[in-house]
């Protein structure tokens, strides 16, 4: 938690600086402080978002993949920037480290060459497109008129706090959650066995 | 930056990550639009917990806690595409129209 925080602070002493020196003749500290988090926030916002449209928009499913992994580092950020240390961390290990490289992997064992790609959209891609708005629409309406009394600060999480609710309160989900990683194991090794092995024993 | 703009971040995550399952026809890709979506609902998790009134940590744990599913999810979806993949040679859904071998 310490080196992100002081490269945060250093990064910010940097640009207050910097913004004294050009734009601003007598910046305060306060509103500098939510400057470059609105730059950043902003900046971030733009790589989950634009990584999220590049996905479903590209035609090569390798790049799609690549853009995911663009989209979910732009999540560890945020992540960050929400005072949640442990929880970019989490992202940067499995999504970025396991399942990107799963599914890539995944990809390069079924593609059969890029050749001549067919049409990426479905015949209802259209009604997707009206769907989505809509749940778009609904999502953010009631995310901009709800009086979500929220407190004006980020509350920074702490680790050891964190891991005392885990290990106490969040016990049995996390036992029954190791159950589940186990039988996903169990399971996925079941169903990527090739279909000779299955011959070979019957 | 406030709850709000975290909040239509997440729709918007959400909304891209609907559209790319419901409309694309590659398997392997639906299942990637499935961790967008995951993802979408985990920031938002993570934001309302940042702007809580009251400090707390339920919206990390719950957020390592929907990591792990998504974790298990992703290893069993993709081992079924890669499954049904050998069997039809196509990773197109649309060509997935009946059950039988």
């Amino acid at each position: 938690m310490g080196p992100p925080h002081a490269a945060c602070a250093r990064i910010e002493r940097g640009l207050a600086s910097f913004r004294g020196r050009s734009e601003r003749s007598n910046p305060t500290k306060e509103s500098l402080a939510l400057d470059i988090t609105a730059v950043l926030f902003v900046l971030l916002a733009v790589g989950v978002v634009g990584g999220g449209l590049a996905v479903v928009t590209l035609r090569n499913v390798i790049h799609s993949a690549i853009a995911m992994m663009v989209c979910f580092g732009s999540l560890a950020g945020m992540y960050l920037l929400l005072g949640a240390g442990i929880v970019a961390a989490a992202q940067v290990l499995i999504y970025l480290g396991a399942i990107s490289v799963l599914i890539l992997f995944a990809i390069m064992l079924t593609q059969a060459g890029d050749a001549n790609l067919p049409s990426p959209f479905a015949s209802q891609a259209w009604l997707a497109v009206g769907v989505s708005l809509i749940v778009v629409a609904i999502i953010t309406f009631t995310a901009v008129t709800t009086d979500w009394a929220a407190a004006a600060e980020v509350t920074v999480i702490s680790l050891q706090a964190l891991s005392q609710v885990l290990f106490t309160d969040y016990a049995l989900p996390f036992e029954i959650l190791s159950l589940l990683l186990l039988a996903a194991i169990i399971g996925a090794i079941f169903l990527a066995r090739r279909p000779e092995d299955d011959e070979g024993m019957n | 930056m406030g709850l709000t703009s975290y909040l239509v971040v997440s729709a918007l995550l959400f909304g891209i990550g609907a559209f790319g399952f419901l409309a694309r026809r590659n398997a392997i890709l639906m299942l990637i639009c499935i961790e967008l979506m995951l993802n979408a609902v985990n920031l938002s998790l993570v934001a309302f917990n940042a702007y809580m009134p009251t400090p707390g940590n339920i919206g990390g744990v719950f957020s390592l806690l929907v990591m792990a599913v998504a974790a298990a999810e992703a290893t069993v979806g993709l081992a079924l595409v890669i499954a049904i993949i050998r069997t039809r040679q196509t990773p197109e859904v649309d060509e997935y129209s009946d059950l039988k071998e």
